[in-house]
């Protein structure tokens, strides 16, 4: 019988830090294959495991895959501490990541550390796309913006809005909240949303781009929950009479809207 | 059967068999669970205990792997085991359970050990003795799984004994006794259907979540979990590690419970089941809003145990009516 609880062992390739507290690590392993919006989790003997969203690109099987670690408890202040060469365990993928519309425009929304999954959804498109994407990445502060040395290379496939909700004076990007930018530009036609931030987010968000005429079955949003089994067992991840692990993690916003607790 | 030879039997595979026994027993007036070193202590009154069995099927803390420089390494034994006593609400638990751990390789390692013997009460032999016997196999022992059961004829010492498996059957005849009868299992769900009692909680439950009643049980619910170590269709876990010296690490499966603080909680510390009222509301959802839609039967066998240990004795057969009365 198949033991889905039997981790991995996976060994750093790379490390490279983002910004004060969060961290990119590349991990090779055994052969793995996901859709963006899927997660891991990853472990380190001793500290227990988390999941975290894979945020490399998809296009390819390959032994290596990343994921973007803010250091904010135990287990992540230990995976801060490891080196290169290190091991880690993970398992998975699991959940069901973003849906694969490969001709839809496409507008993707990220709020903060958000943008992580929304990173793997950009890598992982063709390299000439015949549709619009716009990408909307929200941050409180311009020291929050991840990524940074790639806004080339994903604005060769996407249009790039950096929206910062208190920028200092000089900032050339959009100031405030995605909702008040949202109302300033002609967005894609009929487009796929995938949104992925703090909950207090989407409820507002959604209410705008519906008000925009964008309608609530072309809306995804991606929830993040505790998780300890990542297979629906657990339970840590309820919500109604879903799972964020199995069914999730991501959701139409009409299938959730009216969980309690949910968003 | 009669009762000096039911404890014959056990006494046999105890001893010839060498199965740990695990049974209840009475201790200051309680029917306890555990380890049985008498067979002559075993309770035969088929009361409930106070405790379910489910530890004896996931103990509380087990071992899922060892690491052993960067080598995961499964290590997780258990000794073959009786398990005498569970009652018609016990058995509905392990229905869930076989359904929930289906796939899971520990709790299947755990079936495959282990004996599973029911226990219940029968009515005082009459001429409609027979009927009942009828309705009772159709109704009852055809959808729960189990090797023996064991039904106390009221009034005598002797009980009538059913087989629901073929290891049953084998080990019955191996002892010595014939005199069973064969139940086929037919599924956790009776042919017509779920009761029309769960099928109404079901409906209304989500629409009383803002109901007044949640408020007040939130109010006098203390979140100590109680009711759900005791309830015998609980089964949340935590997934944790442990250092040994030496450098080894367990990873284990821990009992976890949804009325804990940390249960919902996530990096940064933000809860989602962030008070009693939120917590409370979770459990009885899983119970009977999740599992009927993940498993087609509820969540819930209304054994009562965690009405009897609640501090605040909040009681589940009251909030069951407001829920279908909402």
């Amino acid at each position: 019988m198949k033991n889905p609880y039997k981790p991995k062992i996976g060994k750093i390739v790379a490390i490279k830090k983002l910004s004060e507290n969060v961290k990119l690590f590349t991990i090779k392993g055994e052969k793995i294959s996901f859709t963006p919006g899927q997660f891991v989790e990853i472990g380190v003997f001793g500290f227990g495991e988390a999941p975290f969203a894979i945020c490399s690109s998809a296009k390819k099987e390959s032994k290596n895959f990343q994921v973007c670690i803010r250091k904010v408890g135990e287990l992540t202040s230990k995976l801060h501490s490891l080196k290169i060469g290190e091991e880690i365990t993970y398992r998975g993928p699991f959940g069901n990541g973003f849906p694969e519309e490969k001709s839809r425009n496409l507008i993707l929304i990220g709020g903060g550390l958000g943008i992580v999954p929304l990173r793997s959804v950009i890598l992982s498109l063709k390299e000439v796309e015949k549709r619009e994407i716009f990408v909307f990445y929200c941050v409180r502060r311009e020291e929050d913006i991840l990524f940074k040395e790639e806004k080339k290379m994903w604005e060769k496939k996407v249009k790039l809005f950096f929206v910062v909700q208190n920028p200092r004076k000089n900032f050339k990007g959009h100031r405030g909240l995605v909702t008040e930018v949202l109302d300033k530009i002609d967005l894609p036609k009929n487009p796929l949303v995938f949104m992925c931030g703090p909950p207090p987010m989407y409820r507002p968000v959604a209410e705008k781009l519906k008000s925009l005429g964008i309608e609530e079955k072309d809306i995804f949003v991606s929830l993040e929950r505790r998780m300890h089994c990542g297979i629906g067992t657990c339970q840590h991840c309820a919500i109604g009479e879903l799972y964020v692990c199995k069914d999730g993690p991501v959701f139409n916003f009409a299938e959730i809207k009216n969980i309690p607790g949910a968003i | 059967m009669r009762k000096t030879q039911l404890l014959n039997f056990l006494r046999w595979l105890k001893e010839n068999k060498k199965y740990t026994i695990i049974a209840p027993f009475r201790k200051n007036g309680r029917i306890l669970l555990g380890k049985i070193k008498k067979i002559k202590n075993i309770d035969l009154s088929s009361r409930l205990p106070l405790y379910s069995f489910k530890s004896f099927f996931l103990p509380p803390s087990h071992l899922l792997f060892k690491s052993e420089k960067s080598r995961v390494v499964e290590a997780f034994n258990i000794e073959k085991q009786v398990i005498f006593g569970m009652s018609i609400f016990d058995l509905k638990a392990l229905n869930l359970w076989n359904h929930v751990f289906e796939k899971d390789p520990y709790y299947q390692k755990v079936l495959r050990k282990t004996l599973i013997l029911g226990q219940s009460r029968f009515p005082k032999e009459t001429p409609d003795f027979l009927k009942f016997e009828e309705k009772f196999e159709e109704d009852i022992l055809e959808h729960l799984q189990f090797d023996i059961f064991f039904g106390k004829i009221e009034g005598k010492d002797s009980f009538k004994v059913f087989t629901g498996s073929e290891e049953g059957q084998k080990i019955l005849e191996e002892f010595g006794f014939k005199d069973f009868t064969h139940v086929q299992f037919a599924g956790p769900i009776k042919e017509e259907g779920v009761e029309e009692i769960f099928k109404k909680i079901r409906e209304k439950i989500i629409s009383s979540l803002d109901k007044k009643f949640w408020e007040e049980v939130g109010r006098i619910c203390l979140a100590c979990g109680k009711c759900s170590l005791v309830c015998p269709t609980c089964f949340c876990f935590d997934i944790k590690d442990e250092f040994l010296e030496g450098g080894t690490v367990l990873r284990k499966r821990v009992w976890s419970s949804c009325f804990y603080s940390e249960f919902s909680e996530i990096a940064g510390g933000y809860k989602f089941l962030p008070d009693p009222k939120a917590r409370i509301q979770n459990y009885y959802l899983h119970k009977f809003y999740r599992i009927p839609k993940e498993f087609g039967f509820f969540g819930c066998v209304l054994c009562g145990r965690c009405a009897e240990v609640c501090p605040a004795k909040i009681n589940i057969f009251d909030l069951l009516k407001k829920i279908q009365n909402s």
